[in-house]
């Protein structure tokens, strides 16, 4: 079990998340389970019953003490720059739908403004990111077959956001893996610890370091303004322009 | 097995793909993306769920088409949304794995698109990025042995593209067709009706909206090649042969976009295969109809025969689509 530093390099730099934690320890768990249990993923979950969680076997360094153990591996560390909302969309198919529903003794009727069938517009929160690192400490060639296997991170993969054009795995000669959540009674938030992280039963109180490193704490310089003129909340000069 | 399908688009006609409209125009989506030195820039993009959505009606066009034995096949609302849409999440089913993989085993098209079914949420096999034009900005992302022109910046293959839409109320050699609302309709027996007042009529033309209009749209120029990557992950034969079963379908009427009923967005495609670790092949041609590899012809044909058994299954049991997703079939 060594140091090592983790770079992902990104495609178009595009990546949807809404707070660039990005643990790798959860995209390597998620590429385990593809291998060794692939069942899982047959189906998404919003909850899993503690019974029926499976604890993946990762190259990695475990830290901590009993329930509030996690592994050694950090979030995400880089500099996004630029925030930008886009949007996706999905809506119902009337031209496709005359021809293939058949709505039998219903009247052929279809609500898209509200209801089963409502047509989105959905906001989607992304950051550009030229590259992201982690640094953890593990296996590196354990590590190195798991991360090879990462096409994409973050959200809506399936549209292709997040994707990542090359990994890069090398020794690092410091142990930066405390650069994440952790355990501490004292700490100012509940939030996941280790995989899967959206588990909500398994949050902990921990606190996360008030690190510059962290993309999460990064903060992305607002784009210059234009220059003001004429500034017409100033009563006077709008009446004088006039 | 695991890969990627590339795919370069080359323009045949203009592409419409609208990001924002101010008033009468229409400008093209874009999207912020790195340059070579890792600074930000908007570069048009034409997004991966559009092909997503695209390739998804096509695949469920197909096995419709195909399940029907030539005529179409009509399924209830329910299906249909799940089919073309992906459905919804919402009722009472409960997470049940062993349903899913046998949704997964009977519905090939829901499996690699995914979908909602009760409160399951069956994740898709494919990942449909965006397509990204072959320029200036975006020369350090597409890989060299794609062709198109890498010293023209993306902003330089748009143009705008006006339209009239005529108001044919107000064409005197149209207007005989025309019910005249000033001549009060009076029948056999009936009350005549009061004469419209002329200024309260005035007021009305004025409040009713103009019919007649100018627009502009921009678009991505004719000849532009565009570069795109899908991903896919543990996917058997049967479920590649979906995939293809539905491009062949798109490539009926190879369109991208929007405004195909004016021509735009017809495009010419040339589809690569490789499997992870594993040499890069030809896989399918769209262009006036489509070509297609061994090993796209073998994928597909193992699809035609799965959807052929399960027509002739649907042959005798209509509901057979409604409860392989209700999870009544028999296991």
């Amino acid at each position: 079990m060594k140091p090592m530093k983790i770079t992902a390099y990104m495609r178009t730099g595009k990546i949807a998340t809404t707070d660039l934690y990005l643990p790798l320890d959860a995209m390597l768990e998620y590429v385990w389970i593809q291998q060794n249990h692939p069942e899982l993923l047959e189906v998404s979950r919003s909850s899993i019953p503690p019974d029926e969680l499976v604890v993946s076997d990762l190259p990695l360094e475990e830290r901590g003490e009993g329930d509030e153990w996690y592994w050694a591996c950090s979030f995400a560390c880089g500099e996004p720059k630029r925030e930008e909302i886009i949007y996706w969309h999905k809506r119902f198919d009337f031209d496709l739908g005359t021809e293939y529903i058949d709505f039998g003794d219903r009247r052929g009727k279809v609500d898209v403004k509200s209801g089963h069938y409502k047509n989105y517009r959905m906001p989607l929160v992304t950051y550009l990111v030229p590259k992201l690192e982690w640094y953890a400490v593990g296996d590196l060639k354990e590590v190195a077959l798991l991360v090879n296997e990462i096409t994409h991170i973050g959200k809506k993969r399936s549209q292709g956001l997040g994707r990542v054009a090359r990994w890069t795995i090398e020794e690092w000669p410091e142990d930066l893996s405390f650069l994440r959540a952790i355990p501490d009674p004292e700490g100012d938030m509940e939030m996941g610890i280790r995989p899967p992280y959206w588990l909500a039963w398994q949050w902990k109180r921990a606190r996360l370091p008030d690190d510059g490193r962290l993309a999460c704490n990064y903060r992305i310089e607002a784009p210059p303004q234009p220059t003001v003129e004429y500034d017409y909340d100033d009563e006077e000069q709008w009446e004088d322009d006039l | 097995m695991n890969g990627k399908i590339e795919t370069v688009f080359t323009l045949l006609s203009p592409l419409s793909h609208i990001g924002e409209i101010i008033g009468p125009n229409s400008y093209l989506a874009t999207q912020d993306m790195l340059d070579a030195e890792g600074n930000p820039i908007s570069v048009f993009a034409y997004s991966g769920n559009a092909l997503r959505g695209m390739w998804r009606d096509a695949g469920a066009e197909y096995m419709l088409k195909k399940l029907g034995s030539g005529a179409t096949l009509q399924i209830p609302l329910e299906l249909f949304y799940l089919f073309f849409s992906g459905g919804a999440i919402g009722g009472d089913q409960a997470i049940d794995i062993d349903q899913a993989r046998r949704i997964r085993e009977r519905i090939p098209h829901l499996s690699i698109f995914g979908g909602g079914v009760g409160n399951m949420l069956l994740p898709g096999k494919l990942s449909v990025g965006e397509a990204l034009p072959v320029c200036r900005e975006l020369a350090h992302i597409i890989p060299d042995y794609v062709s198109g022109n890498r010293e023209l910046s993306a902003r330089q293959m748009t143009t705008e593209v006006s339209y009239s839409r005529k108001d044919d109320a107000k064409d005197d050699l149209l207007r005989p067709y025309l019910q005249d609302v000033d001549v009060p309709q009076i029948g056999p027996g009936s009350q005549t009706a009061l004469l419209p007042d002329p200024e309260q009529e005035k007021k009305k033309e004025k409040k009713e909206n103009p019919q007649q209009m100018r627009y502009t749209m921009e678009v991505f120029c004719r000849g532009a090649v565009l570069w795109q990557e899908t991903f896919f992950r543990d996917l058997c034969e049967i479920e590649l042969g979906a995939f293809v079963a539905a491009v062949t379908k798109w490539a009926e009427n190879p369109c991208i976009g929007g405004q195909n009923r004016i021509g735009m967005g017809r495009v010419k495609a040339e589809m690569s295969f490789q499997l992870f670790g594993e040499e890069k092949e030809p896989f399918i041609t769209v262009s006036d109809g489509y070509l297609l590899t061994d090993r796209a012809r073998e994928a597909k044909s193992r699809y035609d025969e799965f959807l052929e058994r399960y027509a002739g299954y649907l042959e005798e049991n209509r509901e057979g689509l409604t409860k392989a997703i209700s999870g009544k079939v028999a296991k």
